[in-house]
This record gives C-alpha cells, sequence and structure tokens, in this order.
C-alpha cells in the first residue's frame, strides 16, 4: 500500500504525455481546425474582394492613360494605383483573414469589418454566399470555443495544478507550527489517536497514503493532512518533525511502523515516539529502533475485554479512565514548567478548585516520589506534575491560571 | 481457584483470541478455546495446561454445548466479522440466558445489535488501541502514575495507591451531598470519581454530587485513608457512642 513515490508535488504528474493524452489535446486541435477552416473561408472571399478591386483599378489607369494631358492630381493618383497594383496581395489577404478569423472566433466582432467587408464591390451572389459563410462559421466556432473553454476551465480548477497550489499552502502553513504532533496512518486507530489530540487543542500533522482524510477527521481545526505513500525523511521534515512535541505510528504493517521509528529516531533525538507493535516480539524490537514505547494492538483488545471479568474494579477503571470514549473526562496531567509564576505557592494559596474547578487529587515531583491527596500546604516546586481527572477545558482553564504573572504587592 | 471463578469460552483463537486467554489464564481463570484450526488450537494449548479446546464450527450450538456453554460464567467472542461475533452472541445468549458476554465490535453500529443480543460490553479494536496509545503519548505521567501506584507489585505497606469505598446501608452519607459529608474536609482525601449500582461512573465529583447507598467512592492514597473515608461513610445513626459531637458536626448542614 505504501509504495515509494518521489516527495514533490509536481514529480507525480507526467507531465507533457499528461497534456497530450487529455481533452486539452482535443481541445487544441479543434481550436487550430476551426482556425484553419475560417482562414480558408476568408481567404476565399478576400482573395474574390482583391480580385474586383484590383481590374477595377486597371480600368481606371487606363482611363488615365487614356488622357493626353493629365492635370497634377491624376498623375499622383496614376502612381498611387501603379503602386499598389504592384503590391503582393497574397499576404495582405492572409493577415486580414487572419484578423476576421481571429474577431470571429472570439466574438470580438468588431462591427465594421466583417459585416461592411462585402458590401463594397461585391456582386449580390457572392455577398449572400458571403453571409452565409459568416453564419455558419460563427456557429461553428463558437461550439468549439465553449468546448475549448469548458476544457481549460476544468483543467485549472480540478487539476494538479490546483492540488500543487493547494499543497504548497498546507506544507506552509505546516512549517509554522511547533509543539505539533505527527501521526503515521489516519485510518482505524489513527483516526481515533487524532481525535483525542485535537481535542486537547495540540495541532496534528496525519500521513496516510490514502488521498484525502476519513470524512469525520476532514476539515477539523488544527489537523494537517499529507497524502504520501510512505512517511520517508523527507516528508517527516516537511511534516516539521524537527519542532514537533511526538510521532505516532500506527501503520498496518509491522515493517512500516519500524522504519518509520527508526527514520524518525534519527531525525529527532528528543521527540517522543509511540508505535503500534503488530505480531509478536515487535515491541523489543521497536524499543530498539528508538520508540519511547509500544502497545500490542490485540493485547490492548484482549485486556480492555477482559478488564470487567478480571480484577473486578480497579483495573476496570483505569482501563475505562484511559479508554472510556463515552466520558469527556480523563485523567490528565499538567507539569509546572521551570520558570512558572506558580512555583513557591502552596496549593491553598493558589486555591485552583475555587478559580478553574479543577481538583488536584495527586502530584508527582521531578524525582520518584508521589504525594496522594496533597494538602493546602504543599509547595509546589519547578517540575511537578499535577494529576486531575477533568475535561480539556478545564485543564486549559488550570494552564491559564498558572502562567499568570505573579501579583507583586507594590502594583 | 478456577473452580470458583467458574471458567471462560473463548471462541476464535487469533490473536486476540490468544491475548485474552494470556490474560485470562494469568488471573486463573479456567478457559475452553473453540476454533476451527488445530493449529491455532496447539498453539493455545500450549499455553497453560489450564486450557481446553475444542475443534469445530462455534456457529453450530453442538459445539458450543459440547464446550461446556451451559455451565460456563462468561463467553469471549472475539471472531474477525461483526455478523458472525453477533449470531454467536445470539445463539450463546439463548442456550445459557446467565452466561456474560464480552465481544469485540470493529463498527460502532455492530456494537448496538450486540448489546441487543446479549452482549454486556463491547470494544471497538481501533478504539481501544487509539485511546491506549494517544493516553501515553498525550498524557506520560499519567501512564508513570498509574503504573508505579497500581499496577506495580513490589508494593510496601502504607504505600499510597488505588482505593475504594462502598456507602452501606443506612449510611448517613446516603442521600447527602459530598460537600455536606465533606470528606476532603475530614480526612484529606480526594474522591476523583463515583461508580454508582447502575454501572455509570462521575469523575471529579463536586460538592453538589449527591450520594446514594451503594456507590463506590474511588480515590487515591493510602490504606490509612482507606479506614478514615470508611468510617466516615460507615457513621449510620446520631444515637450512641463517644463521636456523637463529631457527627454533630459533621452533618450539621442537613440539621
Amino acid at each position: 500500500m505504501w509504495r515509494r513515490r518521489g516527495f514533490s508535488g509536481f514529480s507525480r504528474g507526467k507531465g507533457l504525455s499528461v497534456l497530450l493524452s487529455s481533452k486539452i489535446a482535443v481541445a487544441l486541435t479543434l481550436l487550430i481546425l476551426v482556425m484553419t477552416i475560417g482562414l480558408a473561408g476568408f481567404m476565399v472571399f478576400t482573395t474574390h474582394r482583391t480580385g474586383i478591386v484590383q481590374t477595377n483599378l486597371q480600368e481606371r489607369l487606363i482611363e488615365l492613360e487614356a488622357v493626353d494631358s493629365p492635370s497634377e492630381s491624376q498623375l499622383s493618383e496614376k502612381t498611387d494605383i501603379e503602386m499598389e497594383l504592384d503590391e503582393d496581395t497574397f499576404l495582405g489577404q492572409l493577415l486580414l483573414s487572419a484578423y476576421m478569423t481571429s474577431i470571429t472566433i472570439t466574438t470580438v466582432g468588431f462591427d465594421d469589418v466583417v459585416r461592411d467587408y462585402a458590401y463594397e464591390f461585391m456582386d449580390e451572389q457572392w455577398r449572400r454566399a458571403y453571409n452565409l459563410w459568416v453564419t455558419l462559421f460563427v456557429i461553428l466556432a463558437y461550439l468549439v470555443i465553449l468546448y475549448v473553454n469548458a476544457n481549460f476551465v476544468a483543467y485549472l480548477v480540478g487539476s494538479r495544478l490546483a492540488e500543487a497550489m493547494k499543497r504548497r499552502n498546507l506544507l506552509k502553513r505546516i512549517r509554522k507550527l511547533s509543539g505539533h504532533y505527527i501521526v503515521c496512518g489516519c485510518t482505524g486507530a489513527g483516526s481515533v489517536v487524532i481525535r483525542e489530540i485535537i481535542r486537547t487543542g495540540v495541532p496534528v500533522v496525519g500521513i496516510d497514503s490514502e488521498e484525502e482524510p476519513e470524512p469525520e477527521l476532514h476539515k477539523r481545526r488544527g489537523f494537517y493532512f499529507l497524502s504520501e505513500e510512505t512517511p520517508d525523511e523527507d516528508v517527516l521534515i516537511n511534516a516539521g518533525i524537527a519542532r514537533a512535541r511526538g510521532l505516532v505510528t500506527v501503520m498496518p504493517e509491522a515493517s512500516q511502523n519500524l522504519y518509520t521509528t527508526l527514520t524518525a529516531r534519527l531525525l529527532n533525538p528528543h521527540i517522543r515516539i509511540i508505535s503500534s507493535a503488530i505480531g509478536s516480539e515487535s515491541e523489543e524490537k521497536l524499543a530498539l529502533v528508538g520508540a519511547d514505547s509500544s502497545f500490542n494492538p490485540a493485547v490492548t483488545l484482549g485486556r480492555n475485554l477482559v478488564s470487567e471479568m478480571i480484577s473486578t474494579e480497579t483495573v476496570d477503571f483505569l482501563e475505562k479512565l484511559i479508554s472510556d470514549s463515552t466520558q469527556d473526562c480523563r485523567m490528565e496531567e499538567y507539569t509546572i514548567n521551570e520558570g512558572s509564576s506558580s512555583v513557591g505557592s502552596t496549593l491553598g494559596e493558589l486555591s485552583l478548585g475555587r478559580r478553574t474547578g479543577v481538583r488536584i487529587f495527586a502530584i508527582m515531583g521531578s524525582g520518584d516520589e508521589t504525594t496522594c491527596n496533597p494538602g493546602a500546604d504543599y509547595v509546589i516546586k519547578a517540575g511537578d506534575v499535577l494529576l486531575t481527572i477533568d475535561t480539556p477545558e478545564n485543564l486549559a482553564k488550570l494552564a491559564k491560571v498558572m502562567n499568570r504573572p505573579k501579583r507583586r504587592w507594590w502594583r | 481457584m478456577t473452580a470458583d471463578k467458574g471458567f471462560c469460552i473463548v471462541s476464535g483463537a487469533g490473536e486476540t483470541g490468544l491475548a485474552v486467554v494470556k490474560e485470562l489464564s494469568d488471573h486463573g481463570f479456567g478457559i475452553t478455546v473453540i476454533d476451527r484450526d488445530q493449529d491455532s488450537l496447539n498453539q493455545v494449548a500450549a499455553m497453560s495446561e489450564n486450557i481446553n479446546t475444542v475443534i469445530g464450527n462455534c456457529m453450530s450450538d453442538r459445539i458450543l454445548k459440547e464446550a461446556g456453554l451451559d455451565k460456563a460464567a462468561a463467553l469471549f467472542t472475539v471472531l474477525p466479522d461483526d455478523r458472525s461475533n453477533v449470531f454467536l452472541c445470539l445463539s450463546a445468549s439463548r442456550i445459557n440466558p446467565e452466561l456474560k458476554i464480552y465481544s469485540i465490535a470493529s463498527d460502532p453500529s455492530a456494537s448496538k445489535k450486540l448489546m441487543l443480543v446479549g452482549a454486556r460490553r463491547t470494544a471497538n479494536p481501533n478504539t481501544a488501541e487509539g485511546l491506549r496509545i494517544s493516553s501515553e503519548i498525550l498524557r506520560p505521567n499519567v501512564a508513570r502514575f498509574l503504573n508505579g501506584l497500581v499496577y506495580a507489585t513490589d508494593r510496601k505497606e502504607g504505600d499510597p495507591g488505588y482505593i475504594s469505598m462502598v456507602i452501606p446501608e443506612g449510611s448517613l452519607a446516603s442521600g447527602r451531598t459530598m460537600g455536606d459529608v465533606g470528606i476532603h474536609h475530614h480526612t484529606g482525601v480526594i474522591v476523583v470519581a463515583i461508580a454508582s449500582t447502575n454501572d455509570s461512573m462521575q469523575y471529579s465529583p463536586t460538592a453538589a454530587t449527591r450520594l446514594s447507598e451503594g456507590d463506590t467512592l474511588i480515590a487515591f492514597g493510602t490504606e490509612a485513608d482507606r479506614n478514615s473515608v470508611q468510617s466516615l461513610l460507615e457513621e449510620k445513626s446520631v444515637s450512641g457512642g463517644g463521636s456523637g459531637k463529631r457527627r454533630l458536626r459533621l452533618f450539621g448542614k442537613s440539621r
């Protein structure tokens, strides 16, 4: 499924061959054909008309030559006619025909030229023929142009050109992300992972070989979808692995997950990598190539099924806490950063319960010590992890309160 | 041990089936596995001597009876296809209405159908895996906390862990709110969830949450914490006993 494919959006197209095999080619051929027909048709009439004009001129020339003592104006008229007759008329006719064809095809139709052309010099029969020809040609040209336009518009809207521009735009937006998560494999378990992460308000870059993400993920805020055959090095770089907080690989094949884990680990030594471990012994291999932790989907599912049957309460409760999809609450954590304003305050001073509704039931120190049910006199240290069971919304409130600058008495 | 826990039937010896069998046998259940493939059954039988195997099509009632379905405590249907699971679930609950049936359901709509035909609980493979993984990547310390406190086997006496307290019959706490009972005020223990008798679970109860008989309060703490909360919940009437004064203070609001 994950065949190897070049990265660039442009290298996917086959350039000229695509162009030639498409409807665009047909449209172009038709356009050239109708132009040729137009040119040929107009040439017939321009040649005929030029013939008449030249006959007239020659008659006038003979008339002028018959005059014994020509006046000044008659002499100049004679030279003009001689010059005009000496000119190469073919090029003129061709240009005029091309001009007429173009204004007809494009439906510009300057009022004068095409219509008035026939009414000088041509006799009744030729005029009728000319009018009939222009009418038929206009209809033909209109149909062809309709076809050509439709195809060009379709090409521009639904085409690789639009796709490539969309992709460029997407990559530009991904380049601005940081602290996001990358999820390789957006179907099945992957889509659950993505939804869970987006719930907490953190952006996700999803990579999958599908052309489009699952409908339920489509257009979710904070979700960026890269359609790639395989999450190779350059794909992961494009997904912003250097700035990402974590990477999850939940692709259907063990080898894909292993390879992606290794690639990701080499690109970013600090990123947190969680992988799905399919089959036996996958977990050890994944740990070897740098996965922080991995889960066997069959074992996870088995535990989930059995949890109620075995230790009636504890495990069941914890399983539910982690994997109850019907509940909005999850066991959540909040880490106190080095520079946080709350460092040095007691829990009582912060009165988190009153301000955010969040109740902290345990605090894990940066060492290994854990305080369950911390009292109001607990002093917060940098690196402490506060544990609570609450909704992402309340947790966001908590983060806001904890990062508020310290109020000083002199302010 | 095996005898009083009853035995479980696992139908389908695929990868998930094996995981279920392993988990059950680790907890000392007797297990009978049904599958059509002798090789898979041999693989399962090699895991422990507590495992019986029945070869045959689990869609037939004869095979189910042969596996002892009428005496079994639970059935795990882990067939790869939702329709087979629904069918199996239906025929099993007809043979033994008391049976607890746990099934996998790849599709949310299949889950509804399974519950309708007698399944007690269903698990979706994608959801189970997805939630587990996202939990691990989003909340690594939560996982560390749970592993350290709850699953750890080398816990010493007095170490904190998962504690649960049941509200006994006739308890004064029953019918009152969390705020009135004042568990946090008097014992310092923070109740993280309340499991009520109808199987629903309320996380992070507030002061306004009302308690009732049979509710299980869940918290994290030491055995001493558990005992102090439990004794608070066990106070039954105002009359008698030296702790009357304290009780009056405890339930002052409601008097």
